[in-house]
């Protein structure tokens, strides 16, 4: 099944950015995709915009706190600001009661082995929160997808994610507005940390800390 | 032998008064600040309270910075992650990339290695207190200072999740408006936001320290992780007009 959105620009890689591709359709307008954020290139658009579906870079792969090295720091600040940028001139290209949903994590929340990336996720479940209330004069809508992160295991299908979003750009999920849905089939409800964790630390016999 | 708590952004503002607070607490502080020349005139004043307090001028955005600073502690049983700018309050679209990346890289990514820093020569019991902001739930017109802000909160929950097994406690403070010069950079807006408050005024700095000391020492031990929101209430939302 399709959605018709007239003008969606869709930012991003990898299977969920190609689910979303994959169920809307353009009758009227443009479909235009951009593999990351990029300002220069959303400015140099002709067209304005009904929708935009960011789907954020995969957070970095497990590390200890005490691990996590500058390069990796920066790295990830590049992405943010990328996005930054690239929201700023994309409110302008905002049509009104156009709608932009984040497809990110739930790091947010906190994560073992994870605590800079938690640490952008939150960053950026902040940042639509400040474009819902910078954008509520214009009619805008935005919302985030927290995703399961990758070391808490399988994942959700690409193509449910992409039905989220696509419900979220489009007119009907216009009642949504500034909200973070989980989309993780209720794993959160597991208090996984304190639950798994415990016996791998216990098995741990070499390390301060349970291993990863 | 007492304990040492290092505090960042220690010159003036929230920080100075923590320093304050845990000098009295008992504590020998490692104050560490960017601004030297302010650093130092607080030091004068501390050295004449009696305090035990020891001065490190760093940018705690460098890395080699703060190894300096921690150059001869052995153990910093206290970090109060405090150091924090609110950069230039303007809607996303104003806000250049440099502005941007000015704010995480103090309010995040020098928290972090300061952190990584700190943790490295703490011992169990020690304890983490990373100053957040209320704002962090959301506002307009200051996306990238409130990001940060979500940013610190995010990485409190992950550090105290991975560090308990450090016996290392992670924990924020969401303080409010609070009367120090950050607040200057609400201008003409000031007068407005202090009304807002649900106290009709911002909190003394004093306060922030009153419960910085609290989740330094052991009458917290049990807690850990949490977002402590100290801003009169005002999270909770306007009364009904």
């Amino acid at each position: 099944m399709t959605t018709s959105i007239p003008s969606i620009l869709v930012i991003g890689q990898g299977p969920v950015a190609e689910a979303i591709l994959r169920r809307v359709s353009v009758e009227v307008g443009d479909l235009i995709t951009l593999a990351q954020p990029d300002a220069a290139a959303i400015t140099a658009l002709e067209t304005s915009l009904d929708a935009a579906v960011i789907v954020a870079p995969p957070a970095p792969s497990s590390s200890l706190f005490l691990d996590i090295d500058d390069a990796r720091l920066d790295a990830q600040l590049a992405h943010f600001t990328d996005l930054f940028e690239a929201l700023g001139v994309l409110l302008g290209r905002l049509n009104p009661k156009g709608a932009i949903v984040l497809v990110g994590d739930r790091g947010y929340l906190g994560a073992w082995g994870a605590a800079d990336a938690c640490a952008f996720s939150g960053a950026y479940v902040a940042l639509m929160r400040c474009v819902t209330l910078e954008g509520f004069s214009a009619g805008h809508r935005a919302n985030c997808i927290a995703l399961d992160l990758a070391q808490d295991g399988a994942g959700v299908d690409p193509d449910e994610i992409a039905d989220l979003a696509v419900h979220l750009a489009s007119p009907a999920g216009q009642a949504i507005n500034g909200e973070i849905i989980l989309a993780n089939r209720g794993r959160s409800l597991r208090v996984r940390e304190a639950k798994d964790r415990r016996a791998d630390f216990a098995a741990s016999a070499s390390s301060k800390g349970p291993s990863l | 032998m007492p304990q040492l708590a290092m505090v960042t952004g220690a010159a003036q503002g929230i920080g100075r008064a923590i320093v304050e607070r845990l000098g009295a607490d008992g504590f020998e502080i490692l104050a560490v600040d960017a601004d030297e020349t302010q650093l130092s005139r607080s030091a004068a004043d501390w050295r004449e309270a009696g305090l035990s307090v020891r001065t490190a001028a760093a940018d705690c955005r460098d890395r080699a910075a703060v190894i300096k600073a921690l150059d001869g502690v052995e153990a910093v049983n206290v970090l109060v992650n405090n150091a924090g700018i609110s950069g230039i309050l303007d809607p996303i679209g104003q806000v250049d990339r440099a502005g941007c990346d000015r704010v995480m890289s103090v309010n995040l990514l020098a928290t972090i290695r300061v952190a990584q820093e700190a943790v490295r020569r703490m011992p169990d019991g020690g304890s983490v207190i990373n100053i957040a902001s209320r704002g962090y739930l959301g506002g307009a017109g200051a996306a990238h200072y409130v990001a940060s802000k979500a940013a610190v909160v995010s990485l409190t929950r992950a550090m105290a999740i991975e560090l308990r097994w450090r016996g290392v406690r992670v924990n924020a403070v969401a303080p409010g408006m609070v009367d120090t010069r950050m607040i200057d950079g609400f201008g003409d807006m000031l007068g407005a936001l202090k009304r807002m408050e649900p106290t009709g005024a911002p909190a003394n700095p004093a306060q922030i320290a009153a419960i910085v000391s609290v989740l330094a020492g052991p009458d917290a031990s049990f807690v850990n992780g949490q977002i402590l929101m100290a801003d009169g209430g005002k999270s909770l939302g306007l009364p009904p007009l």
